[in-house]
């Protein structure tokens, strides 16, 4: 198999020219989205170029200590994204998040890198960085979605929680159809996803070995791994950030403290 | 059996309840009555540690109402909403959720006859029985659960005069069973020994 053809700067640049297409429309249906386009766009690549600059020293030096470093910010980063976007006060709730994101992290990195890999050194920026980064990026979006449905449904159906919590005498029991919708609402797109990989949907990672000259055999190996790395990583880092965030998030009456929840969660009442 | 001492409470610069005070006595059936927005449901949703009160005491014979003693006070009291989604589609399901015990089928079974209902509705699905029915199986399960004080919601709202009768033949002839209630229905107000005028 042959290496990667690079890209030179002048095509890339033309690259941008295909965005053309999408602009002309949001311009022509007045979205009032070409704005927030080209901030995007801009945004992407800045933060890709600087990536890049950056990850190229990461793996040059490749410490074990810069590297865990540098996961343990994209966790950092990435559980102050989900807290904001799930309509939670990062005071309360950043902690927990993060918290279980590492745990998850911790967890799964492991079991794929040492047990399943067996690589001599699991601090190895190029398996290491790459992974945390692919399960980091799909547990923030089903982390938002689960977090977001669980304490959404715990202020609508405020009743039911204290119908449980009374009648069985069991917060446990209490919180179990929440955290059930939650895992619901967070999985079904994963399932899906994952049910139509290879037919519908060719993933990044097998096509970036591929154009990179692995044998298509190495690359769909690779990437069931990471699909399962993600499930598993995904349905980790929802259920510890509830468990954990529940810590914070009832009195000591078992009440659920409304107030430090975000006004779009309250309102959705 | 409860005694509520010169609780107070507000909300937003709102005074809710003030200085409130009332005891209940074991097998007393008693009513919260008043307006809309009088603070029936705020003494109720006090009463089972659902809100904190600014001041005063709550007690449960000898257990206050406290962080420490809501397990042991939760073992006490049983409680009927108003209006809920329930996770479940059957009565079956619904006690099977609400109790330990495993004959929770056959706990039930006297239950809903004193509700005027027979025993086939428990696997009926609950797209197929009417709001009242529903309200019943609820409230069946609940007594089930033979705790010695129920609260009550609402009960009669979404009945019909035969439902609601049934269902007062039923909880009033529980001797020793306290039930609390927060109603706007007169002939349920009337029935009750003791009515807190709100």
């Amino acid at each position: 198999m042959n290496g990667i053809t690079d890209i030179n700067l002048w095509s890339l640049l033309l690259g941008y020219i295909i965005m053309v297409i999408p602009i002309f429309y949001m311009g022509y249906y007045r979205t009032g989205l070409i704005k927030e386009t080209f901030v995007a766009l801009l945004r992407m690549s800045v933060q890709l170029f600087l990536v890049a600059i950056y990850l190229g020293y990461i793996f040059q030096w490749n410490n074990a200590l810069l590297n865990s470093a540098w996961v343990v910010i994209m966790a950092g980063i990435g559980a102050f994204t989900t807290t904001k976007r799930s309509g939670l006060k990062l005071k309360y709730f950043f902690l927990p998040v993060c918290l279980s994101t590492l745990i998850s992290l911790l967890v799964i990195n492991a079991f794929f890198l040492d047990i399943i890999i067996g690589l001599d050194n699991v601090f190895d920026a190029q398996y290491l960085i790459p992974i945390s980064g692919m399960i980091l990026g799909n547990a923030m979006n089903y982390n938002i979605v689960g977090l977001n449905t669980y304490f959404d449904q715990l202020v609508k159906n405020e009743n039911l929680y204290y119908f449980i919590l009374i009648n069985k005498n069991s917060k446990k029991a209490a919180l179990e159809p929440f955290l059930r919708e939650a895992i619901k609402k967070a999985f079904n797109p994963l399932i899906a996803t994952i049910s139509v990989t290879g037919l519908i949907a060719l993933p990044g990672m097998m096509t970036g070995q591929i154009l990179s000259g692995s044998s298509p055999m190495t690359a769909i190996k690779y990437q069931i791994l990471i699909m399962l790395a993600i499930f598993a990583g995904c349905s980790l880092n929802l259920i510890f950030s509830i468990l954990f965030s529940n810590r914070f998030a009832f009195d000591k009456y078992d009440n659920l403290r409304k107030e430090i929840l975000k006004e779009k969660i309250s309102l959705n009442k | 059996m409860i005694e509520f001492k010169e609780v107070s409470l507000s909300r937003e610069g709102k005074t809710i309840i003030n200085k409130y005070s009332f005891s209940i006595k074991k097998g007393e059936k008693v009513c919260l009555w008043g307006p809309s927005g009088s603070g029936k449901t705020t003494i109720l949703r006090i009463l089972m540690g659902m809100l904190e009160p600014d001041s005063g005491t709550v007690k449960y014979e000898n257990l206050l109402l406290s962080p420490e003693n809501m397990p042991l006070i939760r073992k006490k009291i049983a409680w009927v909403p108003q209006n809920i989604n329930l996770p479940v589609n059957s009565g079956l399901e619904l006690a099977k959720m609400l109790q330990k015990d495993t004959y929770f089928k056959q706990n039930i079974e006297p239950f809903l006859e004193k509700t005027g209902m027979s025993t086939d509705m428990l696997t009926k699905d609950f797209s197929e029985i009417s709001g009242g029915q529903k309200q019943r199986l609820v409230l069946a399960t609940c007594l089930a659960l033979k705790r010695p004080i129920l609260f009550l919601d609402e009960p009669t709202s979404a009945l019909d005069n035969l439902s609601i009768k049934q269902l007062m033949d039923a909880i009033f002839s529980m001797k020793d069973l306290t039930v609390i209630s927060a109603t706007h229905n007169e002939q349920w107000m009337k029935q009750c020994d003791k009515v807190i005028n709100l």
